[in-house]
């Protein structure tokens, strides 16, 4: 490496490291333990965990069997998908939001049904969150996978075929566990940009305490009356966010 | 020369970028065949189209009497159905496997239990001698122990038919040789059918019982090397089969022949072995030459060959060679009264494998 690329690293390095100096000197250490303990604290952040746990899981689930469909071709159908997948990447989430709210929303296509026939409010439930940090997080998992996808030397596929491995043996036992890198650094980066997940929550889920009223939520709703709480809130969810990537920064960072 | 009993019957065309291939190849049970021809002449897409891993677009394909492809819209049998052992060029041993279970895959996806599969799995590592790195993955391997592991891996799973695509191509120098005489045991072993890709003569001759010489698509000739030889379908063909070819037993860098007729090679071997030597390599004189050649004999001109662009001389005696010369040659020499002639060939030109 050129010497000379230090000083633009350098740089790079104080611009994340400046804020979080900035939250530890401005929290209110003294309330901190308060904070901590209060009821309304501890929902948000088990809301927080297990809505983005299950968001991750829905990446998964739906998004990597969407991943390897793209991957597996060029054509007209997959580009077009593919620009919809990615859209909420770039859409302010307020707006992934909104659209939400007019497919699952009472009165709309979707969620008009599914109130009418089952019952089933989307929402404004926990149920909401979920889907509006699926909506959000999923793209990142989909282009992350897809692109390992594509990395990967279709030859083992062959290799696999040829002893007698039918597509979805070769899938399970060869083309997952080659890819594996791939699926657990878009699992992280969809996780992380789940739990952060405020705009689209907040409108289609609204902020109920205990109900969809996540971390990103709650300090946004503690800041308006009380600024000090909401930073010793900001830094509970940094210091969760800090311990689960140290854990998993082993096995899930991609390192080869 | 062919048995009647066809363990591969081929007919087809198909298309790999440029490429048009029209092939029609047939194998006998228990027959090895290699399949030579010069780069990109669509050896390997051959090797796909009879493992299933490519459509053929007209023809036919039968193995071991059933029809597995028979072009768009009729019959296709899967590769994971069509019982066939491939040992790829690159080797392709799972990464995240270790040998054992790269072994034992194929078995596994037979359904067979894991335990029972580890065990066959062992029992073929040890074979090829590669037992003690069972637990290995195969980044820690070199380019001949891997093709080693690949070719356990293909007939563990009792393949009804082998195909090796260049299978000695990723070894290195030293381990080319003990990669054939793994080869050579294991195909005598195998008993079925097997259809390798080969880019030396010499691979060819070491482990298949016929050549089919492919070039750009077509097969050009198929038979025996002595079939080919007599009468070389194509240029390739003829510079292909036209070295000069010695068998006999090494004992240093001495390769000694039946008929007591001694090589002095540039390196050292023991036991059986072939010497090639091409007929450019080969220089005559009227006089003994003097100087640093470590071949020199005299040998009677037994015939003067006017080829496209090159005259072949026939040298008889008891150690027959070719020589590659040029017209002005012929006429300095007075080659075409013929007579003895004194031939020179250094130590260093031939090429030497066992036998």
């Amino acid at each position: 490496m050129p010497a000379w690329l230090m000083v633009p690293a350098a740089i790079a390095a104080v611009l994340f490291l400046l804020p979080l100096i900035g939250l530890l000197t401005a929290a209110p250490w003294g309330e901190m333990w308060s904070l901590v303990s209060d009821a309304a604290t501890l929902d948000a952040l088990a809301l927080s965990l297990e809505c983005s746990l299950a968001s991750a899981v829905l990446c998964l689930v739906l998004g990597l069997p969407l991943a390897t469909w793209l991957a597996h071709g060029n054509d007209a159908l997959r580009t077009t998908v593919r620009v919809f997948t990615t859209l909420p990447m770039v859409l302010p989430p307020i707006v992934g939001g909104l659209a939400l709210l007019l497919v699952y929303g009472k009165n709309h296509l979707i969620g008009g049904s599914l109130h009418r026939w089952f019952g089933i409010e989307v929402p404004f439930t926990a149920a909401g969150v979920v889907l509006a940090t699926t909506y959000v997080a999923m793209p990142f998992f989909v282009l992350t996978v897809e692109a390992g996808l594509r990395g990967f030397d279709r030859r083992y596929s062959e290799a696999a075929a040829t002893l007698g491995a039918g597509p979805w043996r070769t899938f399970r036992t060869v083309t997952l566990p080659m890819i594996a890198p791939s699926v657990r650094a878009g699992l992280l980066i969809a996780w992380a940009r789940a739990l952060g997940e405020f705009g689209a929550t907040i409108t289609f889920a609204g902020s109920f305490q205990g109900r969809t009223r996540t971390m990103p939520l709650a300090i946004h709703h503690t800041f308006e009356s009380q600024p000090a709480a909401a930073i010793a809130l900001s830094l509970i969810l940094l210091a969760v966010s800090a311990a689960v990537l140290f854990c998993l920064r082993r096995q899930w960072f991609p390192s080869r | 020369m062919v048995p009647l009993e066809m363990n591969i019957d081929a007919t087809f065309t198909a298309t790999r970028g440029t490429l048009k291939l029209d092939i029609s190849l047939q194998v006998g049970d228990g027959e090895t065949l290699a399949l030579l021809g010069p780069n990109g002449a669509g050896k390997s897409t051959v090797l796909r189209m009879l493992a299933g891993l490519q459509d053929i677009e007209r023809g036919q394909i039968s193995l071991a009497g059933t029809l597995v492809d028979g072009g768009p819209g009729a019959v296709f049998v899967p590769p994971e159905q069509r019982n066939v052992g491939v040992m790829f060029q690159d080797h392709l041993l799972f990464p995240h496997l270790r040998l054992l279970d790269n072994v034992a895959f194929g078995l596994t996806s037979k359904g067979v239990k894991k335990r029972l599969a580890r065990t066959v799995a062992r029992y073929w590592l040890d074979r090829i001698g590669m037992g003690d790195y069972r637990n290995a993955r195969p980044d820690e391997l070199s380019g001949g122990q891997a093709q080693r592991v690949a070719l356990a891996r293909a007939l563990a799973n009792k393949p009804q038919l082998l195909l090796l695509d260049e299978p000695l191509a990723a070894a290195d120098a030293t381990a080319r040789l003990e990669l054939r005489r793994t080869l050579q045991t294991q195909l005598k072993s195998f008993g079925g059918s097997c259809v390798l890709v080969a880019h030396d003569i010499g691979d060819a001759l070491a482990l298949a019982d016929r050549i089919a010489v492919l070039e750009e698509g077509r097969i050009v000739q198929t038979g025996t090397i002595n079939e080919l030889g007599a009468r070389p379908a194509s240029r390739y063909v003829a510079d292909l089969i036209g070295l000069n070819c010695f068998r006999g037993t090494c004992s240093g860098n001495v390769l000694t022949m039946a008929n007591g007729a001694e090589i002095i090679l540039g390196t050292a071997h023991d036991g059986q072995a072939i010497a090639t030597v091409h007929p450019r390599a080969v220089a005559l004189f009227r006089e003994r030459p003097a100087g640093s050649p470590r071949n020199v004999f005299q040998a009677p001109v037994v015939a003067v060959e006017r080829a496209l662009d090159c005259i072949r001389v026939r040298l008889g005696g008891n150690l027959p060679i070719v020589a590659e010369v040029t017209e002005s040659a012929v006429g300095d020499l007075g080659l075409d009264r013929g007579g003895d002639v004194w031939a020179a060939v250094k130590a260093t030109e031939f090429r030497v494998a066992p036998a």
